[in-house]
């Protein structure tokens, strides 16, 4: 009877996380994105469902909230319909919609036929992904360990991937306004100087339509002259080929000095452009954190950027030094508090809340840093075309992204709340999934720095370029 | 009208959401033949520059340089994109998508972000059709992508004048680029509509249904900003064509 209690419990809670990634999906996305594709917002909305009930069921773990039997059996239930939909049902999805827009093939069951083929090869390089890491000490095949081996792995290095850029871009951008306030004279100044070398674009190219317009006027003068009289014809001929050939060579060679000057001032006006934007952005945040609400993010901003870099001081020290943390921080805390400060507590009941709440805001700021990321990187690559199969791209890598937090997650909770975790994933190396998102996590950081370093630099360019160009 | 020695100049503001081919639309049109691929995303404002010809049977012909300005409708960029570009202009050119349903819903929004702009009063935030009264910009509608519409219809089936009403229901689901129907929003801003694919081998000059449009569209930019005197315009078409110099 419990069972059923649990399962109608998880059930409403699943239909509501459904209804929220359904509901994000059309806020968010749809707005920039024409999707009649039912199936791929259901596949989008179901993995969105599936990754918030685990995290539930992993704070309703340390809470003891429900029976330990049927929590086993939800994990079980959600862990097999999440690989479901991983490994099998969007990629194949996937396949098909890329092969139906190139278009090489119109019979349904020939693209059928070649999204089989695609399939087959996806699985094959996703189980040879695998081989080269030391995972897994069972070796069978087709078995849960395996398959969540590899899309940990895959989920492991993109949350690296993301973090390390968040890590550095977070600190970069409040250093920047920070250390060089943006007023309003430096947003006219670049308006001005867009509009200038607009205005040079733009007199460039009536001069050269002016140019051909008039030689096209001279062609036909020429060829409605042909149909007269030979020998005048011979004589006018020979008179305009001496007089006008000078002029004409002369004329050619300033239409293509000034088509490539037209090609250099449209790029420094595109990059003007783009300077011009980032500085009205960090105008707006100037503006936004002068409203109560913004200072409050402001001084978060600072702390956030702080623990930032002790993050990658830290994954540098772990690597360098080879130690992988065995301890979670609110035992390692409490231990701490006893030792130093003497006090006496009740560590069970106490570590049980604390690490509820540690846990509860890792998983919501997770799930809202990605969902805003997602977003983000949407807008910027997404196109009328190929917007279903980033849309189904996106649910992937949330996919993949949920379940190595839930394998990551587990380094921050106590020993006896770990335990589910380990049952429910099988027999999995966790330490060697942290050792190679701090790898990873290092080598994104250094990676974001020299892109973020190439942007200021090139930011400082087109203003010599400017300068250069358009002052003389 | 700005003036490039003594021709003078009109500004048009060709608008519409990302990727529905407004650069490609913009290149036929001034270069008369299509681009060879596909063009990149347009970061802030591409320029180009068409020389109109004018002619009336008398006198010489007039030279007008109009010059297109093509907006990049991406969405991160919509607070730059006001202050910048929409302080003057003469003429605006509405472009959508005829595989995308959602890029011919959005020409309204475009439409009402310049009227916002422009107006010094605090508008609402949704569009209503009586901001369109003060608004007597000249529009034209582009509708692109022509030969992958698959017969999708954007015409207005309850506001048609035409005898042909009894017909609706063999003819609505197929593509009718005809002069008596419009789509709704042609009809609410008042204007003529373009249905054109701008890669097709054909020359733009050859088009004449499309090129009566556009030079209409033209006349009305070069009415509304000069003072000419009217008897310079009579009613019928004007060609573009750049051979016929001596009649």
């Amino acid at each position: 009877m419990s069972l059923l209690t649990d399962t109608i419990v998880v059930a409403i809670s699943q239909i509501a996380f459904f209804a929220a990634g359904w509901l994000f999906f059309f806020r968010q996305l749809y707005r920039n994105y024409d999707v009649r594709n039912r199936i791929v917002t259901l596949s989008f909305a179901l993995t969105f469902a599936l990754s918030c009930t685990m995290f539930e069921l992993i704070i309703f773990e340390i809470l003891a909230f429900l029976q330990p039997a049927s929590r086993y059996l939800h994990w079980r239930i959600g862990l097999y319909c999440m690989l479901f939909l991983l490994v099998f049902f969007i990629p194949f999805y996937i396949a098909y919609l890329l092969l139906n827009t190139i278009k090489i093939v119109r019979d349904f069951r020939l693209v059928l036929c070649f999204t089989l083929i695609a399939w087959c090869f996806y699985l094959y390089i996703f189980w040879k992904l695998g081989n080269p890491f030391p995972i897994s000490n069972r070796h069978e095949f087709f078995s849960i360990e395996q398959c969540i081996s590899r899309v940990g792995i895959i989920g492991v290095t993109a949350m690296a991937i993301l973090s390390g850029f968040g890590a550095v871009n977070c600190p970069y951008t409040y250093m920047a306004y920070f250390i060089k306030p943006v007023t309003d004279k430096d947003i006219s100044d670049a308006q001005k100087r867009l509009k200038q070398v607009m205005e040079i674009v733009a007199t460039k190219k009536k001069r050269v339509a002016y140019i051909e317009h008039e030689n096209s006027l001279k062609t036909t003068f020429n060829s409605s002259f042909s149909s007269m009289n030979n020998k005048w014809n011979f004589l006018r001929r020979t008179l305009n080929s001496s007089f006008m050939s000078p002029s004409t060579n002369n004329l050619s060679y300033n239409l293509s000095t000034i088509k490539q000057d037209i090609v250099t001032y449209e790029e420094i006006s595109s990059q003007l452009y783009t300077d011009l934007v980032d500085l009205q952005a960090i105008q707006q945040r100037i503006e936004y954190s002068k409203t109560f609400q913004g200072k409050y993010f402001h001084v978060l901003g600072h702390f956030f950027s702080l623990y930032c870099v002790w993050k990658i001081f830290i994954s540098f020290i772990n690597i360098v030094f080879n130690r992988v943390g065995k301890v979670d921080p609110v035992t390692r805390g409490i231990e701490l508090t006893v030792h130093y400060f003497n006090m006496q507590f009740d560590v069970q009941f106490w570590s049980q809340y604390v690490s509820f709440t540690l846990i509860g805001i890792i998983v919501v700021t997770s799930i809202r840093g990605l969902l805003i990321t997602l977003t983000k990187f949407f807008y910027v690559i997404s196109s009328s075309r190929s917007s279903n199969v980033i849309v189904l791209c996106l649910a992937q890598l949330m996919g993949m992204y949920f379940i190595s937090c839930i394998l990551l997650i587990r380094m921050n909770m106590p020993a006896q709340y770990r335990q589910i975790i380990s049952q429910v994933l099988g027999d999995l190396q966790f330490n060697f999934y942290h050792r190679w998102f701090d790898c990873i996590f290092l080598l994104s950081a250094l990676f974001s720095i020299g892109i973020l370093y190439l942007h200021y630099r090139s930011s400082q360019q087109s203003i010599s370029l400017y300068d250069k160009n358009v002052q003389k | 009208m700005g003036t490039n020695g003594d021709i003078p100049t009109l500004v048009v503001l060709v608008l519409g959401d990302s990727s529905v081919g407004k650069t490609s639309f913009v290149h036929m049109v001034c270069h008369d033949q299509p681009l060879s691929t596909p063009p990149p995303v347009t970061v802030g404002c591409h320029i180009e520059i068409k020389l109109y010809e004018r002619r009336d049977r008398h006198h010489n012909p007039n030279l007008y340089f109009i010059e297109f300005h093509d907006v990049g409708g991406s969405v991160q960029h919509k607070n730059s994109r006001s202050s910048m570009f929409y302080d003057e202009f003469n003429g605006i050119i509405l472009v959508s998508d005829l595989t995308s349903h959602q890029s011919y819903d959005n020409l309204k929004e475009w439409l009402y972000e310049v009227i916002r702009y422009r107006s010094r009063q605090k508008l609402p935030t949704e569009f209503t059709p009586d901001v369109l009264q003060n608004f007597d910009i000249p529009i034209l509608l582009v509708h692109t992508k022509l030969d992958e519409s698959n017969g999708v219809s954007l015409l207005d089936n309850s506001k048609s004048p035409n005898v042909m009403n009894n017909n609706h229901t063999s003819s609505s689901s197929s593509l009718l680029p005809n002069f008596n129907r419009k789509s709704v929003l042609a009809n609410l801003f008042n204007c003529d509509e373009i249905f054109i694919n701008c890669y097709s081998n054909k020359r733009f000059s050859v088009d004449t249904p499309n090129v009566t449009k556009l030079n209409s569209f033209f006349e009305k930019m070069i009415k509304k900003a000069s003072v000419e005197p009217v008897e310079q315009l009579p009613q019928f078409e004007w060609f573009t064509s750049e051979n016929h110099y001596i009649h």
